[in-house]
């Protein structure tokens, strides 16, 4: 439980305020928690950076929808091959089901991968670095 | 859509280029090359689909498609500092 709602619930016990003025006091706490949970929700990332600094250095931007219609591609697979990946990927314990993954999936993969990043410096000095924006 | 033109610039020391290639030529020729050999495709479609191994073509070709258009704004620079060659590639 917040701070802000425990303060609300005393003051509704020590009498200070009515409950329903407790519950316009919560009902606008939690407005408020929603704006703020928004805002921090990863937006949709538009494209995938690699960056590669070093001796020689590497930038390469690619559009997160070939991602998309990459996963899009799976589904085409004939159902024979499919059950053989599928077969595979279970072996390596990759347990999922390639040819029923929804649009809402793939749009909730693509959001989150908006907070990866992968940052790998290696011995020779060069800085390899994946992102999305 | 899918990419028309691709830029490609080469800086070295000693030249530069600059090279606007356009996509589209290349997309027709591959269009008319899949027209000749669409007979062979179908033929082949055919056969795996008696053999059960069924291929949506048309849904296949479309989402070929789609994935050409997503390489729509892909770009890709390469820059080396020990002999001052810079290579940038954009496709539109």
């Amino acid at each position: 439980m917040s701070e802000e709602r425990l303060r609300i619930l005393n003051m509704v016990a020590s009498g200070k305020i009515t409950p329903d003025e407790a519950e316009k006091l919560l009902y606008a706490l939690n407005e408020e928690h929603g704006e703020s949970s928004s805002s921090a929700m990863p937006k949709n990332p538009k494209f995938i950076r690699v960056k590669v600094s070093g001796n020689d250095n590497v930038d390469i931007r690619v559009p997160i929808n070939i991602l998309r219609t990459g996963i899009k591609l799976t589904a085409l697979i004939p159902p024979q091959a499919m059950s053989h990946i599928e077969e595979r990927m279970k072996e390596k314990g990759l347990n999922f089901d390639l040819s029923h993954i929804r649009k809402e999936d793939i749009d909730e993969l693509i959001a989150n991968l908006a907070d990866m990043e992968i940052d790998v410096k290696s011995r020779n000095g060069d800085n390899v670095k994946v992102f999305c924006e | 859509m899918i990419p028309l033109v691709m830029n490609l610039r080469i800086r070295t020391e000693k030249f530069k280029l600059r090279l606007w290639i356009p996509l589209f030529l290349i997309w027709l020729f591959l269009g008319l090359l899949m027209v000749m050999l669409l007979p062979f495709i179908l033929i082949a479609w055919l056969a795996l689909s008696v053999c059960g191994w069924r291929i949506p073509l048309f849904r296949l070709f479309l989402t070929i498609i789609e994935l050409l258009a997503d390489l729509r704004k892909t770009e890709l620079h390469v820059s080396s500092s020990r002999n001052d060659t810079r290579v940038d590639i954009s496709i539109i």
